[in-house]
Parts: C-alpha cells; sequence; structure tokens
C-alpha cells in the first residue's frame, strides 16, 4: 500500500475534505481529531493493519506521518 | 420460562442534530453527527425522574399484555440514575405501581450489560423457585449525569425504559438459554461520574468545571466517557464473548437467527459486527431516533424487531450488553 492510499485511509477515518491531509499536518490542529475520530482511527488501523491504538499511543502522535508510521508496522490483513 | 412481554416507554422532550448543530457551532453539521453516530434525535428526561419512567413503562407493560400487576412476585430495577442514593428506587416503584406488598424487589446498579444480566437474574430466580414472574425495568436517565457543553457524551445518549416480564408456568420449556458473564473493573475511570458517592462527595471543588482540548467542557459531577478507551475494550471483549458463548450453546454464527447487540454507536455496531462476520440481515440496529438509552436498548430494540416482523417463533436471538464497569453479558434466547 503506498502513501496515497494511506492518505486516503486516514482521510476517510477522520473524515477530513479529499486531498487535506499531507504526511506533515498536526493532528491537533484538525477539528475532526476528536474523540469519534480517533475511534475511527482505531477501527481501521484494527481492521487493515492488525494494529491497535492505545490511549499511550495516541497521545504520542502529533502528525499524520505518526499514523503513517503505525501503518507501516504490519503487513496488511488479508 | 419465557420472555412474556416487552414494552418500552421515551421521554416526550428531544434534542435533534440540528439542535446540537446549532447549540455547538463547532463544524459539526447534523448530517455529519448523524454520519458518526447514527443518531438523528434523542429523548431527554426533564423532569422525570427514572422512578417516574418506571412506573409509564410498566403501566404500559400492563396494559398491552394484559398481564394482571397481582402476579408479579419480583422487581428487578437496573439504573445508574436512581432517584436517591436510599431508599430503594424499585420499592417506590412497587408501591406506585400497586404491585402486591408480597413481591420482592431490588435494584441493581449496571449501564449497558444491565438487561442480560437482568434476565440471568430473572432466570436464577425462577429456576430456583424463588419467582415466577419477574418484572425487569432497565431505566436511564442518564443525561442528566451530562454536562450540557460536552458534545461528545451529548450526541451519543439518550434517556429511555424498558419493562420486560419473564414468566414460568409447570411444564415449561426454558426459553432463556446459556449465558456467558465478564467484568473487569480495571476500566472503571474510562466511564464515570466521579464525584457524588461517598469516595468524592459532592462540593463546591467537584462542581469546578474544566474544557478539554476539544472543547467539551465538565466537572466531576458529570458523565466522563473516554470514547478511544472504551472502543478498545469493546474490540477487545465482545468477539471473544461471542465466540465463547456460542461454544458453550454448542452453536455456530449461522444457527442464530438475530443478533441483537446493545445500541452504543452505530459506527461501534459496524465495526464488531466486521469484526465477528456477522452477516448484515442478522445483525439489527435500531437507535437512530432514541441514541443509546444504555440499559434500555437491547429491549427497545427487540420490540421494535418484533413489530418489525423480524422475529419469528421458535427464533434464537443472541443478546449481547458491554459498557461501564467493565462489564459486559451475552445470552442465547429462543423466541
Amino acid at each position: 500500500m503506498n502513501v496515497e492510499e494511506k492518505l486516503s485511509l486516514i482521510t476517510k477515518a477522520l473524515d477530513t475534505e479529499p486531498g487535506a491531509l499531507k504526511p506533515e499536518t498536526k493532528l491537533g490542529d484538525l477539528e475532526e481529531w476528536d474523540s469519534l475520530g480517533v475511534v475511527s482511527l482505531i477501527a481501521m488501523l484494527d481492521k487493515h493493519f492488525s494494529v491497535r491504538l492505545h490511549p499511550d499511543t495516541i497521545r504520542a502522535l502529533v502528525t499524520v506521518e505518526d499514523i503513517l508510521a503505525r501503518m507501516e508496522e504490519r503487513v496488511e490483513k488479508q | 420460562m419465557k420472555i412474556n412481554w416487552v414494552s418500552y416507554f421515551l421521554p416526550q422532550n428531544t434534542t435533534t442534530n440540528e439542535d446540537l448543530a446549532k447549540e455547538f457551532d463547532s463544524g459539526w453539521d447534523s448530517k455529519k453527527i448523524f454520519r458518526k453516530t447514527g443518531i438523528r434525535s434523542r429523548h431527554i428526561a426533564t423532569t422525570e425522574t427514572t422512578s417516574d419512567l418506571s412506573v409509564e413503562v410498566a403501566e404500559k407493560l400492563f396494559s398491552e399484555s394484559n398481564f394482571s400487576r397481582e402476579k408479579v412476585d419480583f422487581l428487578l430495577l437496573c439504573t445508574q440514575s436512581p432517584d436517591h442514593f436510599l431508599p430503594t428506587t424499585a420499592c417506590i416503584v412497587q408501591d406506585r405501581l400497586g404491585i402486591p406488598t408480597s413481591c420482592g424487589s431490588l435494584d441493581f446498579n449496571l449501564g449497558c450489560s444491565g438487561f442480560v444480566t437482568g434476565l440471568a437474574l430473572a432466570k436464577g430466580l425462577i429456576t430456583g423457585k424463588l419467582a415466577r414472574n419477574v418484572l425487569l425495568l432497565t431505566v436511564e436517565t442518564y443525561t442528566k449525569h451530562i454536562h450540557p457543553q460536552d458534545r461528545s457524551v451529548r450526541t451519543i445518549f439518550g434517556d429511555g425504559a424498558a419493562a420486560t416480564l419473564i414468566t414460568h408456568n409447570d411444564g415449561d420449556p426454558c426459553k432463556i438459554g446459556e449465558f456467558v458473564f465478564g467484568t473487569d473493573g480495571s476500566g472503571a475511570e474510562n466511564l464515570i461520574v466521579p464525584a457524588g458517592g461517598m469516595a468524592l462527595p459532592r462540593s463546591e471543588e467537584t462542581a469546578l468545571e474544566t474544557t478539554d482540548e476539544q472543547g467539551n467542557t465538565r466537572s466531576l459531577n458529570n458523565l466522563f466517557m473516554n470514547g478511544p478507551a472504551i472502543f478498545n475494550f469493546t474490540l477487545d471483549t465482545v468477539p471473544e464473548t461471542v465466540r465463547s458463548l456460542l461454544a458453550k450453546a454448542g452453536m455456530e454464527i449461522d444457527d442464530i437467527d438475530l443478533f441483537i447487540f446493545h445500541q452504543a454507536t452505530k459506527f461501534m455496531l459496524d465495526s464488531l459486527r466486521d469484526k465477528i462476520g456477522i452477516p448484515d440481515e442478522k445483525f439489527y440496529f435500531n437507535m437512530e431516533d432514541k441514541g443509546n438509552t444504555v440499559s434500555a436498548t437491547i429491549p427497545i430494540a427487540l420490540r421494535e424487531a418484533l413489530d418489525e416482523g423480524k422475529i419469528k417463533d421458535g427464533d434464537k436471538l443472541m443478546l449481547v450488553g458491554f459498557g461501564v464497569g467493565y462489564s459486559w453479558t451475552a445470552c442465547i434466547v429462543e423466541w
């Protein structure tokens, strides 16, 4: 999965405008980065990457790049 | 032994997504709230207390079912918003309903797992020959715990009441089947009203309001929900609970005609359904005009599914409640 595809998954999860997210985008600047946005992100990472985001990890996420890094940790589940 | 009747009652006042979008003015329009939660509107108790809603819903059940209140010999009331610390709200309700004084009554404090756990208590009372006709009331006015400026929970929770009658006649087959229970109090702080009990009585200090980084305001007297932590809990717990109940009952997903889960949010239910692999047509969703009414969601959904003709005699249902505590309970019911 390339970066564009991953960004598209994050865009869908956070419900942001298409094309608005860049790796350097600060999550704190997004009004979509709220508890429901985080919940959607948890679901997306669980479903597509078998990665579980726990509260401590979530607090450490600063930019979109930090999410992309989590998406590289495992091979996507078929 | 069987579930003889289910009725529900919702307070008249409502809050729609349009109301919330107007109040919060924070980039969330009404469509976005619906997309995120699957909820358009919630019913809100204003002056009504838990005993008021309990009386309304029980009267509705007696009237719809023609079942005589004289025959109720145990009253179980599940709530986390009781009228008082004491006396027991169920006792007040017994008197207001005119149920015989020979009836046993108790409140039990559970949230989203309360209905299914209540069925287990009713089954235990009947199986132990301690009662024959149990009235299980699951009644919640959670919105009274919620700060008006806390969007994170105001979008989700609504108030509601359900009454379920469990009856037994000699020789009847037992249609309330296997159960699986679970408890993990390590998650207590993730869904909590911190102040107001004996550990932290309400004071000027507990009434101090703080605003979190997402702009939600609350005090220690209010409901707090750590949404991401609760979501992780359900992903960790619910699929395994469903699997272990199926194994205990010697069944497979295909053997269940309808799954009725606690109606938490549409997004959570979709995620769980997908993860467990339950076919869409076997998975019931009904919260669009009610929101999450805590322990009342499963019986309300059950009644709506019955009214829609989605449940036939002999159908096998799986009911799964999970949430605050953490606490979870699942069971199989034959209709």
